[in-house]
């Protein structure tokens, strides 16, 4: 038994593959030729992992995998415990529906980085795609627990629909946290256009700058202090850094959806 | 068929999605001579009837049989076949594309992904509240065109639904209704409706969220005041009707983008919390709504399915332009007119055409079979917008029929895969 | 000539007075025959349990509105993905589950469970052409809808004008256009008046939108043409006021308003409450089975409820709406062209829920009071009480009153008090007893001479089951299905889909009522008349004439 299992692309791939496969709580119970056996999917095709990937080491809950996996889709999805590590790109729903574990992409992720993610955390260091930690078009729940921090940007709608759960990014697209029903989202920067809208509960924490929706209405300027405490805990954790003005900062705070519960909060960073 | 001219009662239109069934379709020497009740629209769609009846492979004519044989061994090779409903084919035709589309373990989709998604994917996150046709040419009595005016794409919906035909509960008519609108940038109501709410592209999505504030009877934030005062007499009127309808274009959805639909379906469930309401969705022709029952009753899914992994897996982030644009698709076919499928691939994508006008398509694709048009040439069923089916009555002899055809094809690619007959 | 012979098994068919006794079924061309040569194909059946293949007499498997729940709830069917089976008479088809299934996965299931035979209880005539096709892709079973009339604007105003005979053609002719099998009534008269905003009933002789029409003029006069028609079915009556509390006082007046006449009353269980509104509720269990005990007239099919989750789908709007309104789940609702309507919405049963407690007591009471079998059967309402994959797991309820005690103690007790479960109910359902209320009872109430039953001439639609303690093990994965003699699963592997059948009526009406029915669709109607009826069905009518 090895302490970590290492994948390493064998050539580039030239069409998409499903990999749900590849997780740490798998790899753990299975020695070097059975992981080499584990099915993925090249469309309709059945491939052996092992076909992929030369594969070192046997019986671990830490996976490392090698190479431009921008290609493969679904690395780490519904795992519930270990780590799995992504040395370089990921391709689409990386750690989707995940409950438990680690996931670290070193490069940027495709679309539906945690998607529908249950818990875990899912660390990106790169920028990440649309619906991070968001809900599948058509369906009615997003991210229901755990922590995504994404270094950089992160496309549209994350946070969509999401019910749990923490969201960190440099920067969100269009549509962040499109109707969420609770859950926190919080971009060091910028957020781009139509934040919150159908929000039921949950809370958008923008340290940049947002133009608030019409949706939602004004309350009140304050220094909410579990927002200093989260980002305490950011930089202890993930050594996620405030750029002016350190964690302690005053907000205007927002509540919205008016045409929903009205329960959502924006809480937008002055001096921004 | 003979020279005499008849004339066929009841045909049903599918110009577009009224899919109006009171066409009196007169026929002289096999043609079509004329289209009694059918708007311009629909008598475009009739045309005189003629539609070619080639059978070609890479553009050169052959026998069906050898298109067939070509057909097959081309999808049964192919890594990730990809198979599209197209207009203008009978829900038979479907079911029968979507059993092959099952064999092959293919992608499946319709149209509906890539012009009317929003609708669709909206009310899989909140339901819809709705009626048919008739309900609403028969109760209702306030009718509010939501940035469409139906004159465009939808000759004869006013005429036969609402607002204009007398109703059960609405005697007058035209007379005994209201018709409100909304126009959206460009995108305006009937002229005469009224009250009426002019706004911009970008205001229409703040403009709901300030209808159904006020409905909830919630104070609107200060930004959205003057768009609230705007909307007030609306309001009013919707909360006073009896049985409002609202009336919106399905077809003008942005893909990726459900949130206008999504607000359209909160504000009719909301305003049956206090009295009667019901959503009307516009939707084109040429059993579009078919090709989405056929999908959800035999998969489960509208539309998106992926059936590589031999399960129908549900794919809304993606759809058939989506893949195609992905180039992973390495065989396509299309199963209708061709004219009316999304973004067709790249030249070096095989295709297999099979339906009306499929010889006309540009470049030749690698097997193009002619069919008749569902409703003209081919009988069966179609469904109108509201998903009541309707029977087709054909009404000029044409090429062979689709069904024919595909049936013909699912049999040869069960052979080129090897496996045993049904 | 394709011959079988059943040898051995442990025959149980009630409607031939055959309890448990070992004997051969003999097969020939897919129906049961007296013998056959001994030379003919044997399938060893010593040590098993042979009946007929199952009956379900209420179910929602193939409406527009079941379409529609699908449509609406992708959620449940993206994690109950079913690939194809490999059959040996050609393609099988992949498709979807959940608690509404794709309707391939819906003929494949109900096989799987020994069950040959469904009925789709809730037809909107307008959208029947949808049914007929959607069966046309349900494998292996033979299915009929019951055809929705109760809020009909156009029959409605026949009963307001006195043409009870009139009324009685109309629904003949509807019969025949929608190629039904029996007229449905759903909340007579509430949704014409939900469609009017008006959302409660208070008694059966409130009016509903017409003078003189009254919940109890339409149970009369559809009640009187399903008699009239000689319908093999009677009018398969859903109640006002389903699902609200203190209901149990209109579901006993609608019991006598029938009066003598045939009247099957569907899911009692949801209209069997005592309380009101707003208050507690309480079993009115007891009051109700009594008048069905006593009213040899009625039949009834339970309705029971689950734990787990549902899909509550339903002709009946408004209390769809008040659900969507109390749980904030999402809603489907669509008012269906002066004919009736349609709501939808997603919901769990829950063991710590007092209502849902409250619910699976009283379907309980219902099975376990009744004096019987032949006129109670069983039904889950499907999907609206819980899916019929739940059936084998309520026959074990029946039958085993200690694992049904031991769950008794887990559920919400809140709304229990003097409930006849909670006091104690020893009654347990023997096999001869499950026979009656899953296969013989159905057919009997739906008039199906040749299914139900495995005398000489019934159709070779045959469980065979592999005894066990557990009935749910039992009753969930049959040795054998057979149907129409062909062997359709074997050790829960699907291995045919045969060829099925329309179960459908064509009862005779006198023409006067097309003339006029052609002046109302030219005034109202959105389809011709012409285009209204469904294409001719395949197979012949069960029943014809008058």
């Amino acid at each position: 038994m090895s302490d970590i299992v290492t994948l390493t692309l064998r050539a580039p791939l030239e069409r998409t593959v499903e990999a749900e496969a590849i997780t740490p709580d798998r790899f753990q119970a299975l020695g070097e030729r059975e992981i080499a056996e584990l099915p993925v999917w090249e469309g309709a095709r059945q491939l052996r992992l092992g076909e992929l990937f030369d594969v070192r080491g046997d019986r671990a809950a830490r996976v490392r995998v090698v190479g431009d996996c921008s290609r493969i889709d679904a690395l780490g999805a519904g795992m519930s415990t270990g780590e799995l590590v992504i040395e370089g790109r990921a391709g689409r729903y990386a750690g989707t529906r995940m409950t438990g574990g680690t996931v670290h992409v070193a490069g940027d992720a495709g679309d539906g980085a945690g998607l529908e993610m249950a818990g875990g955390v899912l660390r990106i260091d790169g920028d990440a795609g649309d619906r991070v930690g968001g809900a599948r078009l058509g369906a009615s729940k997003g991210m229901l627990g755990g922590e995504i921090v994404v270094r950089g940007a992160v496309g549209a709608e994350a946070g969509s629909r999401m019910r749990r759960g923490l969201i960190v990014c440099a920067r969100a697209g269009a549509r962040a946290g499109e109707a969420m029903i609770a859950g926190s989202i919080i971009a060091l920067g910028d957020v781009g256009e139509d934040p919150g809208r159908y929000n039921k509960r949950g809370s958008i924490v923008v340290l940049g700058a947002v133009s608030v929706p019409a949706g939602y209405a004004y309350d009140c300027t304050y220094e909410p202090p579990h927002v200093a405490l989260t980002l305490r805990m950011l930089r202890a954790r993930f050594g996620v850094a405030v750029e002016n003005g350190g964690e302690r900062g005053r907000y205007r705070r927002y509540s919205g959806d008016m045409s929903e519960l009205g329960r959502g909060e924006l809480l937008v960073r002055e001096g921004a | 068929m003979s020279a005499a001219s008849a004339t066929v009662e009841h045909a049903t239109c599918l110009g577009c999605g009224c899919t109006c069934d009171d066409i009196a379709v007169v026929v002289r020497d096999d043609r079509i001579a004329e289209a009694r009740n059918a708007c311009p629209l629909g008598a475009a769609w009739f045309g005189d009837g003629t539609v070619p009846g080639e059978v070609r492979a890479r553009g050169a004519s052959v026998s069906l049989d050898a298109a067939l044989d070509a057909a097959a061994a081309l999808l049964a090779g192919a890594r990730r076949p990809l198979v599209q409903l197209a207009p203008d084919i009978s829900c038979e035709t479907q079911r029968a594309a979507l059993a092959i589309a099952d064999r092959l373990h293919a992608l499946a989709d319709g149209v509906t992904s890539s012009t009317a998604a929003g609708g669709v994917l909206a009310a899989q996150r909140r339901g819809r509240a709705g009626a048919t046709l008739g309900e609403i040419r028969n109760r209702a009595d306030l009718v509010l065109f939501w940035g469409v005016d139906p004159a465009r794409r939808y000759p004869r919906f006013t005429t036969r639904y609402a607002p204009d035909p007398p109703g059960l509960f609405v005697p007058e008519g035209r007379a005994g209704r209201t018709v409100a609108g909304v126009d959206v940038g460009e995108a305006a109501a009937p002229p005469e409706a009224e009250p009426r709410v002019r706004l911009e592209d970008g205001e229409e999505l703040d403009a709901l969220t300030a209808l159904r504030t006020l409905l909830a009877e919630r104070t609107p934030s200060s930004s959205a005041d003057a768009l609230a005062k705007r909307v007030a007499p609306l309001a009013e009127r919707l909360r006073g009707a009896r049985y409002a309808v609202v009336v919106y274009d399905g077809e003008s959805s942005v893909p990726g983008d459900t949130r206008r639909a999504e607000g359209v379906i909160a504000l009719v469930q909301q305003l049956n919390a206090r009295t009667r309401a019901a959503l009307c969705t516009l939707r084109a022709g040429g059993n579009r709504s078919g090709a989405e029952a056929v999908m959800t009753w035999q998969t489960g899914f509208p539309m998106c399915v992926d059936f590589s992994r031999g399960t129908p897996r549900y794919r809304p982030d993606d759809g058939a332009a989506a893949w195609l644009r992905s180039g992973e698709v390495d065989a396509l076919l299309v199963v209708g007119d061709a004219r009316a499928a999304p973004v067709l691939p790249a030249d070096d994508v095989p295709r297999v055409i099979i339906g009306p006008r499929a010889s006309t398509a540009t470049p030749a694709p690698a097997v193009a079979i002619d069919t008749g048009v569902a409703g003209i040439h081919d009988g069966g069923t179609a469904y109108r917008m509201d998903d009541v089916p309707l029977p087709l009555r054909p009404s000029v002899p044409g090429p062979r029929s689709a069904l024919d055809v595909v049936g013909a094809l699912a049999e040869r690619v069960r052979r080129a895969r090897g496996e045993r007959g049904a | 000539m394709s011959r079988l012979r059943i040898t051995g098994g442990e025959v149980y068919d009630p409607a031939n007075g055959v309890d448990g006794e070992v004997r051969d079924i003999c097969i020939e061309d897919g129906r049961v025959v007296a013998s056959i040569p001994d030379d003919a194909p044997r399938l060893d059946a010593r040590g098993l349990v042979v009946m007929p293949g199952g009956i379900d007499i209420h179910a929602h498997v193939a409406a527009s509105s079941v379409n529609g729940a699908r449509r609406m709830l992708p959620e449940e069917r993206v994690r109950d993905l079913a690939a194809a089976p490999e059959l040996e008479d050609g393609p099988g088809r992949s498709g979807s589950g959940g608690t509404v299934p794709s309707t391939f996965t819906t003929g494949y299931r109900y096989a799987g469970l020994g069950y040959t035979t469904v009925f789709d209880a809730a037809v909107a005539p307008v959208s029947a052409r949808d049914t007929h096709a959607q069966f046309d892709d349900t494998p292996i079973i033979d299915a009929g809808c019951f055809i929705l009339m109760g809020n009909d604007e156009y029959l409605l105003r026949q009963i307001a004008a006195g043409e009870r005979e009139r009324a009685r053609d109309y629904a003949a002719w509807l019969l025949g256009a929608a190629g039904g099998y029996a007229i449905k009534i759903v909340n007579p008269g509430g949704v014409e008046l939900w469609k009017r905003n008006v959302r409660e009933i208070r008694s059966i002789d409130d009016e509903v939108g017409h003078a003189g029409v009254t919940p109890r003029a339409v149970l009369e006069t559809l009640a009187d043409a399903a008699d009239a028609l000689r319908l093999p079915h009677p009018v398969h009556i859903h109640c006002n006021n389903l699902g609200v509390p203190g209901n149990v006082a209109t579901t006993l007046d609608s019991m006598r308003a029938v009066e003598g006449r045939r009247a099957h009353f569907t899911h009692l269980q949801f209209h069997s409450y005592a309380g009101e509104r707003g208050k507690a509720w309480s079993s009115a269990a007891r009051q109700v089975i009594e008048v069905v005990n006593e009213n040899r007239n009625l039949t009834a099919d339970v309705g029971q409820v689950m734990f787990g989750p549902a899909t509550t789908l339903t002709a009946d709007g408004a209390v769809e709406y008040l659900l969507h309104a109390s749980t904030g789940r999402k809603w489907l609702n669509v008012d269906v062209e002066l004919e009736t309507g349609c709501g939808v919405v997603p919901y769990e049963y829950r063991e710590r829920a007092a209502v849902s407690a409250l619910q699976w007591v009283i379907g309980l009471e219902l099975f376990l009071l009744s004096a019987d079998p032949w006129r109670v059967v069983l039904s889950t309402d499907h999907p609206n009480g819980g899916s019929f994959a739940s059936y084998p797991e309520l026959i074990r309820l029946l039958m085993d009153r200690a694992y049904r005690d031991e769950r008794l103690k887990r559920v919400n007790q809140t709304m229990l008090a003097g409930s006849a479960l909670a006091d104690g109910i020893a009654r347990e359902y023997t096999l001869g007893e499950i026979a009656i209320i899953t296969r013989a009872g159905p057919a009997r109430q739906l008039g199906l001479a040749h299914k139900g039953h495995l005398g000489p001439g019934a159709d070779a639609d045959v469980t065979i089951y592999t005894p066990n303690a557990d009935r749910a093990v039992m009753f969930s994965t049959p040795r054998y299905v057979l149907k129409g003699g062909v062997v359709v699963v074997e050790e829960g592997q699907l291995r045919r889909a045969p060829a099925t059948r329309r179960l459908h009526v064509r009862p005779a009406f006198d023409d006067a009522v097309t003339r006029d029915l052609r002046r109302w669709f030219d005034r109202y109607g959105t389809v011709s008349f012409d285009n209204y009826p469904v294409a001719p069905l395949r197979d012949p009518p069960v029943a014809e004439g008058a």
